[in-house]
């Protein structure tokens, strides 16, 4: 791993001395994943580790020239959108007022040049808990959809590789899963289980890992037994390393498009079940939670509460949708 | 293949189906943490009361034999009572279901109405105001929360223009003799017109709330399929021959998009009827998502099992009756 050499000035320059740093894919690998994984953490971790935020987003922000410059033009502006809303998650945060401080003499204000988004019941600065909840939602959102993947997508191709028993078998369980509707199933779980932001997490990815099981299954089974799959076992490659190097990276494309589609998804369960009550707990900042606060003012006009947050909700997961349509034309 | 051993066929797998579904929400129960007898009794019971739920749950025998007992019990029809309302959970569905598969169907009709047109018409007018309009609409209805869009249309519909009634349930006092369980249908078969404005006006807000989140993927699918038909092979023969436009359209085109739509359309159906959770709460419709709901926030466990396991068989069996449908009308299936 070597520092490429200056280049062109601007943004070009910062791009390719990335591309060339991050240039081996096992590197590539490792740098992705890490950087997941600590924006995973910063944005989900309950605490206030605001070094460590800043530092993320000082590293999105350096990052944000490469994916531009790597990216096709048509997916620029969701791009944009997308990263605009995470640095919103890890920084906003910083800037806003208290969103669990209770003012009750402020209690229902309206929207107006001071309070941008007006106060809810409790007096609480409703501008201050949509840029608190994004953090919330965002990161239980791709935490989700990342752990579904992780476990869907290698299962999916095992299951062509193995095929019979196992393979049938898999199908079968993921199509009994797929007969349940995704928020019933995940209400049953969370009312056994109780509710947690860990198991919140785990059971949003539950409920997703057949929709990658069976979306990596159909798309390895065509390449299954092209000739440089072939090529790879006669070469005495083990199945793993089949799996990994050169079945996997060629699916990568559609499983993208579909963990773009799954995170928006991940938010929807999850602002679903904070609405009927079985989500987040109650003063947490959170999106669905704060919609159906709101709901209960609506019967006097107080549209404010509820109006924004869930506009919050929209415009994230319509971002989320469009990168996923985007990315699944340009390929 | 005759007709009845493609019916046995699929009867095998609906068997294996439901077998896997029942399998999922026993694991769900049993296996996963938490002690089911404190979902019963509470947390509060001393342990007397938790050790005499668990033996007569069978908490303490092996899992292999509770999964027995707890088939044989699903196979009398027993799902367990619940003791927020103190009556078995099948009487409980028997009076909610109704309300449900109202809503479900109402949705489901008026998204198929205005999606699989506007599908269409979009697919072949490329760029046109109607393609655009019909990317805004479904690229909104797919991202929008439902139970947001419900908030919205209650605010907008009945308390600014007050064109809406109260969103609070099904009836404002006006209920039909009951022969189906749908007010709608009920009060048509009375003849009681009062009735049917008063159901009708009841339903709209919702059943539109569903129609427009269920109807926008399947708008995507109807335009998709309508394009790839459009620039098939036996599209430009026909074209070559000098079809005229109207009848490669209506006569070539539809009848070879319709069949996939309406596997789409039965699908989401099958979905509506275990997904009419959010805005039956929304709406305080008294199907079974509010039931579901109402007895989780009571800690009434056996209702929300009873509710999953009733939209999964149904999600389940809707999608049996449409694929023996195509078998019949559909000449490919049957080789």
């Amino acid at each position: 791993m070597s520092v490429a050499p200056p280049r062109a000035s601007g943004s070009a320059a910062w791009a390719g001395g990335l591309r060339t740093m991050a240039g081996t894919r096992p590197v590539r690998l490792v740098v992705v994943g890490a950087t997941l994984a600590i924006l995973l953490v910063a944005l989900v971790w309950d605490s206030e580790w605001r070094a460590l935020r800043v530092v993320v987003s000082v590293l999105a922000i350096a990052l944000a020239p490469a994916v531009w410059d790597s990216q096709r033009r048509a997916i620029r502006p969701a791009v944009a959108v997308m990263l605009a809303l995470i640095l919103m998650a890890l920084i906003g945060p910083l800037f806003t007022r208290d969103p669990l401080m209770l003012n009750v003499g402020e209690s229902l204000t309206t929207p107006g040049s001071d309070l941008w988004f007006g106060t809810d019941q409790h007096g609480r600065d409703i501008f201050a808990r949509v840029i608190h909840g994004a953090r919330l939602d965002l990161g239980v959102g791709f935490s989700a959809a990342a752990l579904a993947v992780i476990v869907g997508m290698p299962l999916g191709a095992l299951a062509v590789l193995r095929g019979g028993l196992f393979d049938s078998v898999l199908l079968r369980i993921s199509e009994s899963f797929q007969a349940f509707p995704t928020l019933l199933l995940a209400l049953g779980i969370v009312a056994a289980v109780g509710p947690s932001i860990p198991i919140l997490i785990f059971i949003i990815a539950i409920v997703n890992v057949p929709v990658y099981l069976r979306l990596t299954r159909s798309a390895v089974a065509p390449i299954v037994n092209a000739d440089f799959v072939l090529a790879a076992r006669c070469a005495g490659q083990r199945q793993l390393t089949i799996l990994f190097r050169h079945i996997l990276p060629n699916v990568r494309q559609v499983v993208l498009a579909q963990f773009s589609v799954n995170v928006a998804w991940a938010i929807q369960i999850l602002a679903a079940l904070s609405f009927v009550g079985l989500g987040v707990p109650v003063p947490t900042p959170e999106w669905g939670a704060m919609v159906r606060e709101g709901y209960e003012q609506l019967v006097y006009g107080r549209w404010w509460v509820s109006v924004f947050p869930g506009v919050a909700i929209l415009g994230t997961v319509l971002t989320l949708n469009q990168l996923s349509d985007r990315v699944r034309h340009t390929s | 293949m005759p007709l009845a051993i493609y019916i046995g066929r699929r009867l095998v797998f609906l068997v294996v189906a439901l077998f896997g579904v029942s399998l999922i929400t026993f694991v769900v129960t049993r296996v996963l943490p938490g002690n089911p007898a404190y979902l019963i009794v509470g947390v509060q019971a001393d342990e007397t009361t938790v050790e005499a739920v668990i033996e007569r749950l069978g908490l303490d025998r092996p899992i292999v034999e509770q999964y027995g007992h707890y088939m044989r019990q699903l196979f009398s029809g027993d799902l367990g009572d619940s003791w927020r309302t103190k009556n078995p959970v099948t009487t409980d569905i028997g009076v909610r279901w109704p309300a449900t598969i109202e809503l479900a169907s109402a949705a489901a009709i008026m998204a198929v109405a205005w999606s699989v047109p506007l599908g269409v018409i979009s697919a072949l007018r490329r760029r046109s105001l109607s393609d655009r309009l019909a990317n805004v609409a479904s690229g909104l209805g797919v991202s929008i929360p439902e139970f947001w869009l419900g908030i919205i249309l209650i605010l907008v519909f009945f308390f600014h223009l007050d064109l809406a009634p109260a969103p609070i349930g099904r009836s404002l006092g006006v209920v039909p003799p009951d022969v189906t369980g749908l007010y709608t249908l009920d009060s048509v078969i009375a003849g009681d017109w009062g009735a049917l404005r008063s159901a009708l006006a009841q339903l709209a807000l919702p059943a539109i709330t569903l129609a427009i989140t269920t109807g926008a993927p399947l708008l995507r699918v109807t335009r998709g399929f309508m394009r790839e038909t459009m620039a098939s092979h036996h599209i430009r023969s026909a074209r070559a021959l000098g079809v005229p436009e109207r009848s490669i359209v209506l006569r070539h085109a539809l009848p070879n998009v319709l069949l996939p739509v309406s596997t789409m359309a039965a699908m989401m159906y099958g979905y509506l009827l275990g997904g009419t959770v959010l805005v039956e709460f929304v709406f305080a419709w008294p199907g079974i998502g509010k039931y579901a709901i109402d007895s989780i926030n009571a800690s009434d466990y056996a209702p929300v099992l009873a509710a999953v396991l009733l939209s999964a068989c149904s999600y389940i069996i809707v999608y049996l009756i449409m694929d023996i449908l195509h078998f019949i009308i559909d000449p490919r299936t049957r080789t």
